[in-house]
């Protein structure tokens, strides 16, 4: 095994925390021993598509290496949906949609015993806001569909508000859904915005890093991370740092705590090294619906656009947010790919009608998606041993997936739509936007960091991710994980990175 | 309770099976009986070439599926049909003989190959329960693998890689346009008006007419 030189902190992930981590910890921190600047080490298990953003153009190298044309996505460039092993983690095909955290979100959080009060993170949230460049698209850049959802939903009695997206210079590619990255540096995420900064502040980005466990070692009474020990280049590397902040994600940061020897009795058995009965658990995530509809007048150019830009309205089922559905225009903008639309509900079986239907649809052809946010009390956990999202379906989310396509079904009907499709199917639903699974609290026995971001149980030991954010309602992650990262960042550097 | 989950990727181009109302199916003329293809000896790639002909047909000035057997399209098609025999085949081209005067789907007239998959799809009058299960299923996997194959936009739709993986440009290609398609042939991204990447001039004429936008 080599060993490298030692840092101060260790960051393990570089998507939309831990790059926030590293770029304020680099600016702001100090040793507290000597005031010296912090060394910093980012690690991430894939490439670096390294260069300085240029937002509206792209840079040759990466523009080079996303090609935004599916069928000939190389496997070693395709991740699944959220899994994404490369500088940048799922932001980097993430759809662009992000929303900063509601009220209500708020006080779920104060609920599960942080202290996380819309006073205490507005500073935080206004930094998202601004460094993301979260904005409503004006109406002259969205397709004609979009407006009629608005207005049908309006003359319903729905109180209507437009989808926010984070993006700049954007030229309306129409590709920012569907899992695509942007070759014009127009999506803002992790590698447009906090990661130069860190770089500028001399964060050493070690990519191809596949970390394999925290190093925890049991000093006297009270466990502690001492380093990182990971895979590179096909050798065993150990890393040294009296602070190691795990930025993995809300699959990976349960996972690698579990292969470090942190977690439940029952399941780690003699690998046991510290005992959390709640990592892993306490999985919240949202479902959703597509419902689909065909117009014969002409709704959208269907190749290029603002997506996700639209309208959206939101129902409860009750207070707090409580069985939030969040109904959006969908289909209604952007790349209408001709290999789905092949298998439409709407497209003949085959033969000519096929044929002639593939020649039109990606015109008429538009819907809503409807995502729910889990109903109050009913959670998933990730299976640590397969790095697996489960989560039971229920009757409360059924009964309110169908009467949210009911509700889809109101407004295309009011659009005009000539047919609709999916909103009473079976429900064959999506689940995405995990949080939640190493969630921070105040109570050691249901969390497990505190509202510091401090692990319960081991020294030097920090989580910063949408692992441990407890809740959103939002339906969209990005959002609520980056201001409660950047919210970390400024504790952790306040707490632990001062002279 | 039911537990169904898909990818987003999935989830998010995933929009069912299609469907057509079953028609009345008609005796009609014999077709083809000169092409000697027996039932013990099955040629798969014909059979495939012509589901898929009967899938996107071809008519003159309107280019379809056989128009691309010159690029091999049936080759690329068979890469991923293993989840369909031989024998599953043989069943297909032979399930058409109860319902044609005993001809095989491989010598039915185009009209009536249309006509047989429309009766597989309604399976009503297939009272065979397994003989049905396996003609839809050589009927949908088919279906699924030529409409992706071709609105993917085969044979222009692979983009010259190096060893590491990363994208090999045309000589031409000054700022990294890496859209495979071109004027020389009609594929299915033609058909259905897929633009896919833009070209240089084209982002310039977006930069142009969206730039008044930026400084959000």
């Amino acid at each position: 095994m080599q060993t490298q030189k030692n840092y101060d902190v260790i960051i393990i992930g570089s998507g939309v925390g831990g790059s926030i981590l590293a770029a304020h910890l680099a600016a702001k921190g100090v040793n507290p021993k000597n005031g010296e600047q912090l060394r910093i080490a980012m690690l991430e298990a894939g490439p670096y598509w390294k260069g300085e953003p240029r937002p509206g153009y792209g840079i040759p190298s990466r523009r080079q290496l996303i090609t935004n044309v599916f069928s000939d996505d190389a496997p070693e460039r395709m991740w699944p949906w959220g899994m994404v092993k490369m500088v940048g983690g799922t932001t980097m095909h993430y759809g662009a949609s992000v929303y900063l955290p509601y009220s209500v979100d708020y006080k779920h959080w104060v609920d599960e015993g942080t202290d996380w009060t819309e006073d205490a993170c507005r500073g935080a949230a206004a930094e998202v806001e601004k460094i993301y460049n979260i904005h409503t698209e004006p109406d002259e850049v969205l397709s004609k569909g979009c407006l009629m959802f608005r207005d049908a939903a309006r003359a319903l009695g729905r109180e209507v508000h437009s989808a926010q997206v984070a993006r700049r210079n954007c030229i309306y590619c129409g590709f920012c859904e569907g899992g695509y990255f942007c070759r014009y540096d127009s999506k803002m995420n992790a590698m447009t915005t906090y990661i130069p900064l860190a770089e500028k502040h001399g964060v050493d980005i070690i990519p191809n890093a596949t970390v394999d466990r925290v190093i925890i070692e049991k000093r006297g009474a009270r466990p502690t991370a001492t380093g990182v020990a990971f895979q590179q280049g096909g050798a065993m590397v150990e890393l040294k740092a009296p602070n190691i902040i795990v930025s993995a994600g809300v699959i990976g940061t349960p996972r690698l705590l579990f292969m470090s020897g942190y977690g439940s009795k029952e399941e780690l058995g003699a690998k046991l090294i510290v005992e959390n009965n709640n990592i892993g658990k306490h999985l919240d995530i949202h479902a959703a619906i597509i419902v689909h509809a065909y117009f014969d007048e002409v709704i959208k150019d269907g190749s290029r656009g603002a997506a996700p830009a639209g309208y959206f309205f939101l129902d409860d089922a009750g207070p707090n947010a409580y069985g939030r559905l969040r109904i959006k225009d969908s289909g209604m903008i952007g790349v209408d790919e001709p290999w789905g639309l092949a298998f439409s509900p709407f497209a003949p079986a085959f033969g000519r009608e096929h044929k002639q239907f593939m020649k039109q649809a990606r015109m008429h052809r538009g819907g809503t998606l409807v995502v729910l946010k889990k109903p109050e009390g009913y959670r998933g956990y990730i299976n640590l041993r397969t790095s697996q999202m489960e989560y039971e379906g229920n009757e409360i989310i059924v009964k309110r997936l169908r009467e949210g396509g009911e509700m889809s079904r109101e407004v295309l009907q009011k659009m005009g739509a000539k047919k609709i499709v999916g909103y009473d199917m079976p429900p064959i639903y999506h689940i995405a936007h995990g949080i939640s699974t190493c969630k921070a609290g105040s109570d050691p026995k249901v969390s497990v960091v505190n509202p510091n971001f401090e692990s319960h149980d081991v020294s030097g030991l920090f989580i910063c991710d949408g692992s441990v954010v407890p809740r959103s309602s939002s339906g969209d992650a990005v959002g609520p994980i980056a201001t409660v990262c950047v919210l970390a960042a400024q504790r952790i550097t306040a707490n632990h990175f001062r002279k | 309770m039911s537990k169904s989950k898909v990818s987003r990727r999935e989830f998010l181009k995933r929009s069912g099976a299609g469907s057509i109302a079953i028609t009345s199916i008609g005796s009609g003329l014999a077709y083809g009986r000169s092409e000697s293809h027996q039932a013990s000896r099955l040629d798969r790639h014909a059979m495939i070439a012509s589901i898929g002909d009967t899938l996107i047909p071809t008519d003159p000035g309107d280019p379809g599926y056989k128009s691309l057997e010159q690029h091999k399209i049936t080759e690329e098609v068979m890469k991923k049909l293993d989840g369909i025999s031989d024998d599953d085949l043989e069943a297909f081209n032979q399930g058409s003989t109860e319902f044609f005067e005993g001809r095989t789907f491989l010598q039915l007239a185009p009209s009536h190959r249309a006509d047989y998959l429309l009766l597989i799809i309604d399976g009503s009058k297939i009272s065979d329960k397994n003989r049905l299960k396996v003609l839809q299923k050589v009927y949908r996997q088919t279906r699924t693998r030529v409409f992706t194959v071709f609105y993917q936009n085969y044979p222009e739709n692979v983009i010259p890689r190096d060893q590491a993986g990363v994208p090999i440009l045309k000589q031409r290609d000054k700022h990294q346009i890496t859209n495979p398609n071109t004027n020389d042939l009609v594929t299915g991204w033609d058909i259905s008006g897929f633009r896919a990447q833009m070209t240089w001039q084209e982002e310039e004429e977006c930069r142009t007419k969206f730039q008044k936008l930026w400084r959000r």
